[in-house]
This record gives C-alpha cells, sequence and structure tokens, in this order.
C-alpha cells in the first residue's frame, strides 16, 4: 500500500507541476506580447502597466517568470481581474464552492437514485424492470443537458411556478459568508429567518441539481448494474450459492463488497463529465459558480481569471482522481499492482 | 435442396457476418442504425432536401408555430425563428455542422490518438509513464474547460471549436488503444507471430490491428456522441459556430429569449441532437452487446 500511495503522490505532483506550468504559459500562449493579452484593449496607463509588468515579472526569463507566478499563487496573490477589479483568490474561492456545492448535491442525487436502480435492475436481470431501467439510462445518456434544463425550466419555473429560475438564494436574505457553502453558511447563521432562507436556498438549488444529476445518476445505474452482473457470474459467487445462500444475501455479503472498489474509481472517473455539465448549467441558471465566471471571463478577455479557473478545476478533479484510487487501492489489494489503471 | 459441396460441414460464417447477425436480432438497433443512415443521407444532401435557405428570412412570417399547432402552416413544418427563418431548413442544414462536425472531429482525433497510443505501446523506446503523465494531466483538465483553453487562446469561431473538439478527443483514443495494444502484445497468438519472424509493422498490421478493433469501435461511437454534446453545448454557449450558422447548438441559445412565447425554436433542434445522439449511442450498445454474444459463442 505505501509503494502504491508514494507511486500516486509522485504522480499527483507531476500531474499539479504540468498544469501549473499550461496555466503559467497561457499568458505566453496567448496572441501578442504577454502584456498585450493583460490589456487587450489598450486602455491602461503606463503605470498601470509598470505595476503588471511587475506583478508578473515579466521583464525577466520565462522560467524565472514561472518561480515568480508559483510564489504569486502561493501567497494567494491570484491578480485582479481586468473586468471588475477585484481580487481573484476571493472570487474563485467564493465561485468555486458555489461550483462545488451545485456538484456535489447533484452526485448526491446521483448515488440516492442511481446505485440502488442499478442494484435492482441487476437483480432482477432480464425483468421488465431491468429493462425499463436499461432504456432510461440509454434515453438519459442521450439528452443534452443544456436543453433539458431549459425543459425543466419551461415546466417547473415558467409552467407551473413550482421553483425559481435562476440565483443561489432569495435576494432578501443576507447570510454571512464563512464556508461559502451556502447550506452551511445558512446553518452556522444566527437569524430568525434562518428557515425561511434555508427553504429559498432549497429550493434555489432543486432545478439546477435535477438539470446537472441526469448524467451521473444515469451513469451509475448503468455501471454498478453492468458490474454487478459482471460479477454475479464470478466462480465465488457461484460458490456462495452452491452453499446454500439465498441471492438476497448473496448480493449484500458478496457481491456489493466487491463492487465497492470499482464503484469509488467510476466515481472518480464521473468528476470530469460532472464538472463539465456542471459549467453549462451554471450559465443556464446565472448560478454564480465558476463555470459561469469561466464563461464570462472569456467573453471579456480576462486571462488571470481564466488561468486561475483552469488551475483550480483541473487541480480539483486531479486529487479527486489520486484521491477515489487510494481508496480503491485500500479497499482492494489486486488493484495495488496494476501498471497504470 | 441441391448443395454444391458435397461435404457436411457448417460453413462458418465471416466474423463481420457474425456480427451483423447478433446486431440484427434486436429490433431497436436496427432502427438506431437506419435512423442514423438517413440521418447520414441527409446531412449529404442537405442543400437539396431543405425545403428554403437557412439565412433566408421570410419577413411577413416571424415566429410561425409549427405545423402541428393550430396556427401553423404545411409550408413551414417546423415553424420559424424570430428572424422569419424556416426551422426546419435550418435543423437540416445543421446537421453538417453538429454531425458532419462531430464526424470530422472524431476522424481525425480518432487517427492520431490511435497512431500515437499504438506507437507508445509497440516501440518500448519511448517510455509509457512518460506518456501516462502527460495523459492524466491532459485528461485532468475537463472537455469543455480544454475547448475554452483554446478558445481562449485561438479567438471564437467554428473552426477554433472544432480543433479544440478534436485536442479534447485525443486523449482517450491514446489510452485505450494504448491499453488495448498492451493487451494484445501479451497474448500467446502475438508471441507466435514473433517466432514466425513477422516485423514490428507487419505484427502491428496483421496481428494486433484486428483485435483491438473491438475497442475501438466502441470508442469511436461514444466519441462521435460526446463530439456531438460538446459542439452543441460549445455552440450553446456562443462560443462555436456564429451567429447565422444553423448549427443545433446555437439554433437554442438564439431561442433563450423565446422560450416562453416560442418554445418549438428551442425544442426542435434539441429533439435533433437527443434523437442523433441516442441512435448513436444504441448502435454503440447494439456493437458492444454482438461483440460480447460473439466472444461467448
Amino acid at each position: 500500500m505505501w509503494r502504491y500511495f508514494i507511486r500516486k503522490f509522485n504522480l499527483l505532483i507531476i500531474t499539479i507541476f504540468l498544469l501549473s506550468l499550461l496555466s503559467f504559459s497561457l499568458l505566453h500562449l496567448m496572441p501578442g506580447a504577454p502584456i498585450d493579452a493583460l490589456d487587450p484593449d489598450s486602455s491602461l496607463s503606463l503605470a498601470e502597466k509598470s505595476a503588471l509588468i511587475q506583478h508578473y515579472a515579466l521583464d525577466q526569463g520565462y522560467w524565472s517568470q514561472y518561480i515568480h507566478y508559483m510564489g504569486n499563487i502561493f501567497s494567494g496573490d491570484w491578480g485582479t481581474s481586468r473586468i471588475d477589479q477585484i481580487p481573484i483568490f476571493a472570487q474563485m474561492i467564493n465561485s468555486f464552492m458555489a461550483t462545488l456545492q451545485l456538484a456535489i448535491s447533484a452526485m448526491f442525487v446521483a448515488m440516492l437514485v442511481g446505485v440502488p436502480l442499478g442494484i435492482i435492475s441487476a437483480y432482477y436481470h432480464g425483468s421488465w424492470f431491468d429493462r425499463g431501467v436499461t432504456t432510461l439510462t440509454l434515453i438519459g445518456q442521450s439528452v443534452p443537458v443544456f436543453w433539458w434544463a431549459l425543459m425543466l425550466i419551461l415546466i417547473f419555473a415558467l409552467g407551473l411556478h413550482w421553483l425559481p429560475i435562476s440565483g443561489r438564494i432569495g435576494l432578501l436574505y443576507d447570510i454571512p459568508e464563512v464556508t461559502h457553502i451556502l447550506l452551511i453558511d445558512i446553518a452556522l447563521a444566527d437569524d430568525e429567518y434562518q428557515r425561511a432562507a434555508l427553504w429559498s436556498a432549497i429550493r434555489h438549488i432543486m432545478l439546477p441539481t435535477l438539470a446537472i444529476s441526469i448524467i451521473p445518476t444515469t451513469a451509475l445505474a448503468q455501471i454498478t448494474r453492468a458490474s454487478l452482473i459482471d460479477i454475479s457470474e464470478k466462480n465465488y459467487i457461484q460458490a456462495a450459492r452452491a452453499k446454500g445462500l439465498s441471492r438476497y444475501q448473496v448480493l449484500w455479503r458478496h457481491a456489493l463488497p466487491n463492487y465497492f472498489s470499482s464503484f469509488i474509481r467510476h466515481v472518480g472517473a464521473l468528476t470530469n463529465p460532472l464538472l463539465t455539465t456542471t459549467m453549462v448549467v451554471e450559465y443556464i441558471f446565472s448560478w454564480p459558480g465558476a463555470g459561469r465566471w469561466l464563461i464570462h471571463s472569456l467573453v471579456a478577455q480576462d486571462v488571470p481569471a481564466i488561468q486561475a479557473c483552469m488551475l483550480t478545476i483541473s487541480i480539483f478533479v486531479i486529487c479527486v482522481s489520486v484521491i477515489t484510487d487510494l481508496l480503491a487501492a485500500w479497499s482492494d489489494p489486486q488493484q495495488r499492482s496494476m501498471p497504470h489503471g | 435442396m441441391d448443395r454444391n459441396t458435397i461435404y457436411q460441414d457448417d460453413a462458418v460464417p465471416s466474423i463481420f457476418r457474425q456480427v451483423a447477425n447478433a446486431f440484427n436480432a434486436r429490433g431497436a438497433y436496427m432502427v438506431a442504425f437506419w435512423t442514423l443512415m438517413i440521418m447520414l443521407v441527409i446531412m449529404i444532401f442537405s442543400a437539396v432536401l431543405a425545403p428554403y435557405h437557412p439565412h433566408h428570412q421570410h419577413t411577413d412570417l416571424l415566429l410561425l408555430p409549427p405545423s402541428w399547432a393550430d396556427k401553423g402552416t404545411v409550408e413551414f413544418f417546423f415553424g420559424t425563428d424570430d428572424l422569419g427563418r424556416d426551422i426546419l431548413s435550418r435543423v437540416i442544414s445543421g446537421t453538417r455542422y453538429t454531425l458532419g462536425g462531430a464526424l470530422l472531429t472524431v476522424a481525425i482525433s480518432g487517427l492520431i490518438g490511435v497512431a500515437i497510443g499504438a506507437l507508445a505501446a509497440m516501440l518500448r523506446g519511448l517510455r509509457s509513464s512518460i506518456l501516462h503523465h502527460l495523459l492524466d494531466t491532459v485528461l485532468a483538465i475537463p472537455s469543455l474547460l480544454l475547448a475554452i483553453l483554446v478558445i481562449a487562446i485561438l479567438g471564437r469561431g467554428w473552426s477554433t471549436v472544432l480543433l479544440a473538439v478534436t485536442i479534447g478527443l485525443i486523449p482517450q483514443f491514446i489510452r485505450v488503444s494504448h491499453q488495448a495494444v498492451l493487451e494484445v502484445l501479451a497474448t500467446e497468438y502475438v508471441r507466435m507471430a514473433r517466432l514466425d519472424g513477422y516485423s514490428k509493422f507487419r505484427l502491428f498490421y496483421r496481428v494486433v490491428l484486428p483485435n483491438i478493433a473491438e475497442p475501438l469501435i466502441i470508442r469511436f461511437t461514444a466519441a462521435i456522441s460526446s463530439a456531438i454534446m460538446d459542439l452543441a453545448a460549445l455552440g450553446f454557449l456562443s462560443l462555436g459556430a456564429q451567429a447565422p450558422a444553423p448549427e443545433w447548438g446555437s439554433m437554442m441559445a438564439s431561442g433563450i429569449s423565446l422560450l416562453t412565447t416560442a418554445p418549438w425554436v428551442i425544442t426542435l433542434p434539441g429533439i435533433a441532437i437527443f434523437i442523433t445522439v441516442l441512435s448513436i449511442n444504441l448502435v454503440g450498445a447494439g456493437l458492444q452487446s454482438s461483440f460480447k454474444k460473439l466472444e461467448s459463442s
């Protein structure tokens, strides 16, 4: 296990180094000189320009610029946004936490709905329920997320007036930001309207969660079903059945524990599509998250913000993938010896 | 019945035939397959099939509902959008952008990805750990984010988006082909072929390539559907095909403000994407189950 841990940790460090290099190089990959990329409208005064050159150490060589950039990253000085002149680091934490809240609640729904669906359809393999779930997962995988989100808005917000369309919480509530995850902040806030605020926040998160969760839910149902059917053909399951255990006992005692490690692995692999989906859905629901911020900064050519988003999101993805790999290896020693898994 | 052969042996159908037979057995897969074929025909002949020019604005017929609604007419089967453009013509012409673009990007990225993956696996000289570290780095970036980075560097536009999606698809192809080649190289029949004195190129071409066809085909179908989704999503975020182009995603983006008054402007291109992706996924699932049947028989 230690060998595996060190190998994965090594991989993590190298990957983060490459990602930071890519994020840093973005400034140089832009057409024109780096200073033009930071100031596409040439609207800055000479003093502001020299401040920027100072901040990014643009008058030095490539590698010393990189070291300077990393120093800035670690000291929490991520530059200021070109558009609204606010520090990027604070904005990044704010919006990334909003994204995380949305992504985690979607993943939660997916685990709550998708995994049981997969288990039941594998248990009754070949029944009408199984066929129904297979059809549903195929349909769910083929629906364009943005279209699905708009249809949800059309039905639940505009048609039935059940749920609000956009934002995170009603405008009336003023919640002090401590953890930047709204639901926790509300729980911490000592307010007479706490309950109402919580209800408002939950109503706001429902539609985007529903919109995003279609992808991980169907994926998890499909994967769970396929893996359990694969496992049920293994010899140890046959042996357990021959021993006289009921199908139900076999499922709980033998099949599901063996499914756990590949489940963890698949959850890790789902992070990437989950974040992609979240970014699109945020844009539709005006959810103040990293995806929406990224698209706005792209339109406004705000390079430092794009760099920050790219670095944060991709490092998050690689960290989740390494953690899930470690968890999977911890629960299933066979996977530790795989050359690259 | 007359038989030309005097031997009693059963003819073993070719592998292609067996897969086709297994595929034929399920009705849904065949429906999906023919839907896809019809889509391809529509894509190729879209210029002839579209009743109107996709950019032509019928200024006196703005926001005409589809023909099945009360106020619709048969001349504009899917209705018109806010500029009076016929939606049916735009959906038909859109196949060129969305489906055609997806096929193009998958073809290019598949060629590059499989070449790199197979080369890395065949030639041990290129250290595979270096490749894997690079791959992990690229795979850590969500495909949409990668596309956004390319767009940030090269500017918005259809050709940039095609390039971005192509780059985003390559790592998956490298990974799948690399793993598949390594698995095949470990088998007995490859050792036999090596003992027979096959050169590396012949070994790859004659022995390895036919045996990695299955995972590659499945990866290709999955890649086409994800390419369609990515292209449409980028179009929807108005980062892709620019305004008048009838790309399905950007058609939907222009319809957002009409969501309450004219929902068909958004719904119909969405259904077009849905049907295309669903039939591709179904064909993929069908191929997968046919391959499985072939293995177990």
